[in-house]
């Protein structure tokens, strides 16, 4: 897991570092990065896809048994969800996480108070890559398997998550624009299951994730918010 | 403190349209002084403070600052011992974050920043004493969010916050320009107050006449990337607005005739 989340480090710094170096678009890097990242798993899997059933996984290591039991999964994961999320939020309110948050913020400013705009990039790109690269780890153990392509896609699936995420708790404090995505990818999930319990078959998935995103974000011009918002907006 | 000696800097380069922004400044600022800019649209003066501040890399000509060659130095390095307010009263704030968090960023500027939590109750106390004597009541909204302080407030706090860590140099760019007349009078007012109280090395752009009569012991005029006058001590401090007008009639007429 330690090697698959400092691989994930790997790839964010190298993603901010191309950005930056070779001036090329932060959501280009990105996307240059993940195709080459296909094949470096390819290579280091082996193969397409890795059958984990006979290895011992987190969840049997810290309980035996654990594996079988979803409360339980659901359990742990909620305990390591909450434990990240304190951490990010203890690091946010450090004389160096108000820097991260303020380079996010006014990056003009950020630099007139001393920021190193290049440093804070490759290491919060770099964080960013290893939370999701933590993620994939629990996953395979989780679902007992490795594929070459289960990330594709998946963006939608975050993009989902993060706006109903937003659509329900709001932005108002750090904490909540850090519980937000948890609480929109578990609601997300469930709209998808409610998808499927409706019949549309997991081929359909990607389809449904893809309008659902759409709605969400035309949801303040279909209720007439966005024309309400622009004509209260002070600056 | 600050020594600079035919500083050029040109915009866009071996095009059609190249612009000599900086055409061979020379400057010697002394510490401790506040030195007035004034000239007329294009004539360089922000181009001139951006440069110190290190927004772009300028030449030829050099830049010291109290001995050292600052030319290349990187603009968050420098913002070590400069520190600037902008016309904007947005872009010296950040928002979306605390009145408080804003005062943290300024706090630490001179400093390498630790993983120690930012919001002291120390730092608190010390930023409301240095919030209370604006009169604008800022002192008990720290726990509020930048968006919801009007620009003169914003211009308020930006100002304070720049001189929170006494900077070596500080950067005024018209900062008062954005504002309605009472509230560019109160952070002129307050702009001399924090000047005078820790005799900060000071550099302030304004097109405002009576303010640069009132503010300052020194005064240059700049023009088509030069400095073209300059104005110390008893002359300085004598000066009106009339004859202040008059003579930017006059340098500018000189300068019409000489070009």
């Amino acid at each position: 897991m330690a090697l698959g989340v400092a691989g994930g480090f790997a790839a964010g710094t190298a993603t901010a570092l191309i950005s930056l170096t070779f001036r090329i678009g932060s959501l280009l890097a990105g996307i240059i990065v993940i195709t080459m990242l296909y094949s470096v798993n390819l290579r280091v899997m082996g193969r397409s896809n890795i059958a984990l059933f006979n290895y011992d996984n987190i969840f049997n290591l810290i309980h035996d048994g654990l594996n079988e039991s979803l409360p339980g999964k659901i359990l742990l994961l909620a305990a390591v969800v909450l434990a990240v999320i304190g951490l990010i939020h203890a690091f946010l309110r450090t004389e160096q996480g108000v820097a991260f948050r303020a380079v996010g913020s006014n990056l003009d400013m950020a630099q007139a108070q001393g920021i190193s705009v290049w440093w804070v990039t490759v290491l919060g790109v770099g964080a960013a890559a290893s939370l999701s690269a933590f993620a994939g780890t629990i996953v395979v153990q989780s679902q007992g398997f490795a594929d070459v392509n289960i990330g594709f896609g998946v963006v939608i699936n975050g993009l989902a998550a993060v706006i109903i995420g937003e659509l329900l708790l709001g932005r108002e404090t750090v904490l909540h624009q850090l519980l937000a995505p948890v609480a929109g990818a578990v609601a997300y999930y469930q709209i998808i299951a409610v998808c499927l319990a409706i019949g549309l078959a997991p081929t359909d998935l990607k389809f449904a994730s893809g309008a659902l995103v759409i709605v969400m974000l035309a949801l303040p011009v279909l209720t007439g918010k966005a024309t309400r918002a622009a004509r209260d907006q002070m600056n | 403190m600050l020594v600079i000696n035919g500083l050029r800097k040109s915009f866009f380069a071996g095009t059609p349209s190249e612009r000599m922004a900086l055409d061979g400044v020379n400057l010697t600022l002394a510490e401790g002084t506040f030195c007035i800019v004034i000239g007329s649209n294009g004539a360089g003066k922000s181009t001139l403070l951006n440069a110190i501040a290190g927004k772009f890399p300028v030449g030829p000509g050099e830049m010291m600052f109290d001995g050292q060659d600052i030319g290349r130095m990187a603009l968050h390095r420098r913002a070590r011992f400069i520190a600037r307010v902008f016309q904007d009263p947005m872009t010296g704030t950040a928002p979306g974050m605390t009145l408080e968090e804003n005062f943290l960023l300024a706090e630490l500027r001179p400093d390498r920043r630790r993983l120690r939590w930012g919001l002291t109750a120390a730092r608190r106390m010390r930023w409301r004493n240095r919030l209370a004597p604006l009169g604008l009541g800022l002192e008990s909204r720290l726990g509020d969010r930048v968006e919801t302080l009007s620009g003169g407030q914003r211009q308020a706090c930006s100002l304070v916050m720049a001189v929170l860590r006494q900077p070596k140099l500080l950067l005024l760019d018209e900062h008062t320009a954005a504002l309605d007349p009472v509230t560019a009078h109160l952070v002129m007012t307050a702009t001399i107050r924090v000047v005078g109280e820790q005799r900060t090395t000071t550099l302030m752009v304004t097109h405002n006449m009576r303010h640069a009569v009132e503010a300052g012991d020194r005064l240059i005029m700049m023009d088509a990337g030069r400095i073209r006058a300059s104005l110390d001590g008893p002359e300085k401090r004598g000066i009106t607005v009339d004859d202040l007008v008059a003579r930017f009639r006059a340098e500018d007429d000189r300068v019409l005739l000489t070009r």
